[in-house]
C-alpha cells in the first residue's frame, strides 16, 4: 500500500510540473500590462512603474521568471499578489476553507441522491420509475448551474424566504449553493451507479443470494450496491475535480467567497501569482482527490486488497 | 449449466418484469428522441432564419414597455431596455449553436489526431503525447478555458478556441484507445505484410474504423460545449456582439430577479432544453452504435 502510495505521488510531480509551465506561459500571454492595471488609471511617472515591475520580478526576462517562479513552487511558496501585495498561499488558504464547504456538501448530496436514485433505477429497468430517474438525471447533467442556482434563489429566497440568496458563512448559505452544484453530480452518478448496477444484477452471486432466501433490500443495497461502487467512486474523483472547478460559476451567482471567485477575480485583474497559485492549488487538490480515490478501491472491495 | 443452477423463481421475476414493462414503453420510449429532435431542428430553425422567428427586433428598445412580464405581446417580457426577451433568445440561439458545434469540430479533429498519432505511433511519441493530454486533464474544463478566453480576450472566435482546447483530452484519450485495439486486429497486419504505406494504413483503415465512439462523444460534447461556453459568456467573457448570448443575458437578468424573474428564467431554459436533446440524441446514438453498452439497458 505504502509503495503504491509512494509511486502515485512521484507519478503526479511531473503532470503538475506540466500544468505549472503550462499556466506560466498561458498567462505570459495575456495581453496588457499588469503594471498598469494594477496602478488603476492612477497617473505614475515612469520611474514608479519601472521599481513597481523591478519589485515583481516583471523587469527580468521572460525564462528568468519563470525559473525563479518553479523555484518559487518548490519551496511551496506560490509568490506575491500584484494586486492585494501578499502571499498568495495565505490568500489561497482563507478561500479554501469556504470552496472545502461548498464541495464537500455538494458531492455528499451528489452520493447519496444518486446511489439511491440509481439503484431505484436498476433496480426497475424498463419500467416507469426507471424512465423517470433517467429523464431527471439527464436534466441534472443539462441544466447550466448557473440556471439552477439562479432557479434556487428564486424559489427558496425571493418567493419563500427559507434561505439568504447571496453570501457566505453558516449552514444556511450553504444550502443552495450546495444544491446546485450537487444536482449536476447526482445526475452523473446516477448514470454510473445504474449502468454498473445493471452488470452486477446478471452475476451469479446475486442470483445465489436471492436463492438463499435474502430480501430483495439486502440482495441489492448491502451486496449489489457495493459491488457495484466501484466504477462510481471512480466518477467521484472525476466529479470531486469538476465540482472545485464548477465552483467557480457558482461562487459567483451566489456571491459566496472562495477560490472560484479569487481566479476569476485575479485573471480579470492580471494577477499573475494568485491565478498560478490558485489554479495550480487546484489541480494538486485534484490529483490528491483522485490518488484518495484509488486508496479507496481496497477499502470497498476486498480483491483489491489481497491483489496488492 | 448456469440455467440449471438458477432457481426457476427468480428467472420468473426477473422475465415477468420485463413481459409486463416492455410493450407499454416500446413508443413511450422514443418520444424523448422524437421531443429531442424537435427541440434542436427548432433551434437550427432560429439560428439560420432568426427573423422569421422572433417577434420583434431584438435591438429594439422600447422605454414604454420596461420589464413587462410575459404576454400575448412580449411572449417572454421584456428587458431592462424594454428589448423583447424572446427575440433576444431566438437571435441569441445562433451563438450557443456556432459555438457547441464548431467547438467539438475544432477540437475532436485535434484530439482525434493527438490520439491517432498516439495511438499508431507507439513509444516515445505516444508517451509525450499522452503525458502532454495528462496535464491538460489535471487542469478541469472550464478552469482551463476560463483562463484561455481571458488571455485572449472576449469574442465568438476566442471562447470556440478556449472551449475546444479544454475539450481535446477527452477526443484523445478516446481515439488513442479506439486506434489501439483496431490496430491489433488481422487486417491491418495484413496490410502492413503487404507493403502499405503508413499514411495509407492510418487514413484508410484505422481511422474509419476509430470514427463511431468519437462520434458518439462528439455529440454529448456538443451539449458539454454550449455549457462551458454559455458560462464564460455568463462570466462575461462571451462575445461581445450587439446581440448578447444566453449567458450573458441571464448574468444581465440576475439583477432583476426580484422584480422581474423572466429575463433569467427564459435564457436558461433555452440552454437546458438544448443541452439536453442533444444528450438524448447522444444517448441513443450511443445505444445504435456501442451494442456493448446498449444489450444492458
Amino acid at each position: 500500500m505504502i509503495g503504491f502510495l509512494v509511486r502515485r505521488i512521484l507519478a503526479a510531480i511531473p503532470v503538475l510540473f506540466g500544468v505549472a509551465t503550462l499556466v506560466f506561459f498561458i498567462l505570459r500571454l495575456l495581453p496588457g500590462d499588469p503594471i498598469a492595471l494594477m496602478l488603476a488609471g492612477a497617473p505614475a511617472d515612469e520611474e514608479t512603474m519601472n521599481n513597481l515591475r523591478q519589485q515583481f520580478g516583471l523587469d527580468q526576462p521572460l525564462i528568468m521568471q519563470y525559473f525563479t517562479f518553479l523555484g518559487h513552487i518548490a519551496t511551496g511558496n506560490f509568490g506575491q499578489s500584484f494586486v492585494r501585495s501578499e502571499p498568495v498561499m495565505g490568500m489561497i488558504g482563507e478561500q479554501f476553507v469556504s470552496t472545502l464547504m461548498l464541495t464537500l456538501a455538494s458531492t455528499l448530496i451528489a452520493v447519496v441522491l444518486g446511489a439511491v436514485l440509481g439503484v431505484i433505477s436498476a433496480i426497475h429497468r424498463n419500467g416507469w420509475a426507471d424512465f423517470v430517474i433517467r429523464i431527471i438525471s439527464l436534466l441534472g447533467i443539462s441544466m447550466p448551474t448557473f440556471w439552477s442556482g439562479i432557479l434556487l434563489i428564486l424559489i427558496f429566497s425571493v418567493h419563500l424566504n427559507w434561505f439568504p440568496a447571496t453570501g457566505s458563512g453558516g449552514f444556511s448559505r450553504l444550502v443552495l449553493p450546495a444544491c446546485a452544484l450537487g444536482l449536476v453530480g447526482a445526475g452523473f452518478i446516477v448514470r454510473m451507479v445504474r449502468n454498473s448496477m445493471l452488470e452486477v444484477i446478471n452475476e451469479q452471486f446475486i442470483m445465489t443470494l436471492r436463492s438463499k432466501g435474502l430480501s430483495e433490500r439486502i440482495v441489492m443495497y448491502q451486496h449489489a450496491l457495493r459491488n457495484a461502487l466501484i466504477p462510481a467512486v471512480t466518477m467521484v474523483g472525476v466529479q470531486i475535480g469538476e465540482l472545485l472547478a464548477g465552483a467557480v460559476i457558482i461562487e459567483t451567482v451566489f456571491a459566496r467567497q472562495g477560490l472560484g471567485r479569487l481566479i476569476v477575480d485575479a485573471i480579470m485583474n492580471k494577477d499573475f501569482p494568485t491565478v498560478e497559485g490558485a489554479v495550480l492549488f487546484t489541480a494538486i487538490v485534484y490529483v490528491v482527490v483522485n490518488i484518495l480515490v484509488d486508496v479507496s478501491y481496497s477499502v470497498i472491495d476486498p480483491r483489491v486488497r489481497t491483489s496488492n | 449449466m448456469s440455467s440449471q443452477i438458477t432457481p426457476a423463481s427468480v428467472k420468473g421475476t426477473v422475465q415477468k418484469t420485463k413481459v409486463r414493462h416492455a410493450p407499454k414503453l416500446s413508443y413511450v420510449k422514443k418520444l424523448p428522441v422524437i421531443f429531442a429532435s424537435m427541440v434542436v431542428a427548432f433551434t437550427v430553425l432560429c439560428a439560420i432564419f432568426p427573423s422569421l422567428i422572433a417577434t420583434s427586433t431584438p435591438t429594439e428598445m422600447d422605454s414604454t414597455a420596461l420589464l413587462q412580464g410575459p404576454g400575448i405581446q412580449h411572449l417572454f417580457g421584456t428587458d431592462h431596455y424594454g428589448r423583447d426577451v424572446f427575440s433576444l433568445v431566438v437571435y441569441g440561439s445562433r451563438e450557443s449553436l456556432i459555438v457547441g458545434i464548431a467547438s467539438v469540430l475544432v477540437g475532436a479533429v485535434i484530439g482525434g489526431a493527438i490520439g491517432l498519432i498516439a495511438g499508431y505511433a507507439g513509444g516515445v511519441t505516444e508517451m509525450l503525447l499522452m503525458r502532454f493530454i495528462d496535464i491538460l486533464m489535471t487542469l478541469p474544463g472550464i478552469l482551463l478555458a476560463l483562463t484561455i478566453a481571458a488571455v485572449l480576450g472576449p469574442s465568438t472566435m476566442n471562447v470556440i478556441i478556449a472551449v475546444s482546447i479544454s475539450s481535446v483530452p477527452s477526443y484523445a484519450r478516446i481515439m488513442r484507445s479506439q486506434v489501439l485495439s483496431v490496430k491489433s486486429r488481422t487486417f491491418i497486419d495484413a496490410a502492413q505484410a503487404v507493403g502499405t504505406s503508413h499514411t495509407h494504413i492510418l487514413f484508410r483503415h484505422i481511422l474509419p474504423n476509430s470514427l463511431s465512439p468519437l462520434l458518439v462523444v462528439g455529440t454529448v460534447g456538443v451539449g458539454v460545449s454550449i455549457l462551458v461556453s454559455s458560462g464564460l459568456s455568463f462570466l462575461g467573457l462571451g462575445s461581445q456582439g450587439e446581440i448578447p448570448g444566453w449567458g450573458q443575458l441571464l448574468s444581465d437578468g440576475r439583477d432583476y430577479l426580484t422584480v422581474a424573474w423572466w429575463i433569467a428564467t427564459f435564457p436558461g431554459l433555452a440552454i437546458t432544453l438544448l443541452v439536453l436533446s442533444v444528450n438524448l440524441i447522444g444517448d441513443e446514438l450511443r445505444d445504435i452504435f456501442d451494442p456493448k453498452i446498449s444489450h444492458k439497458r
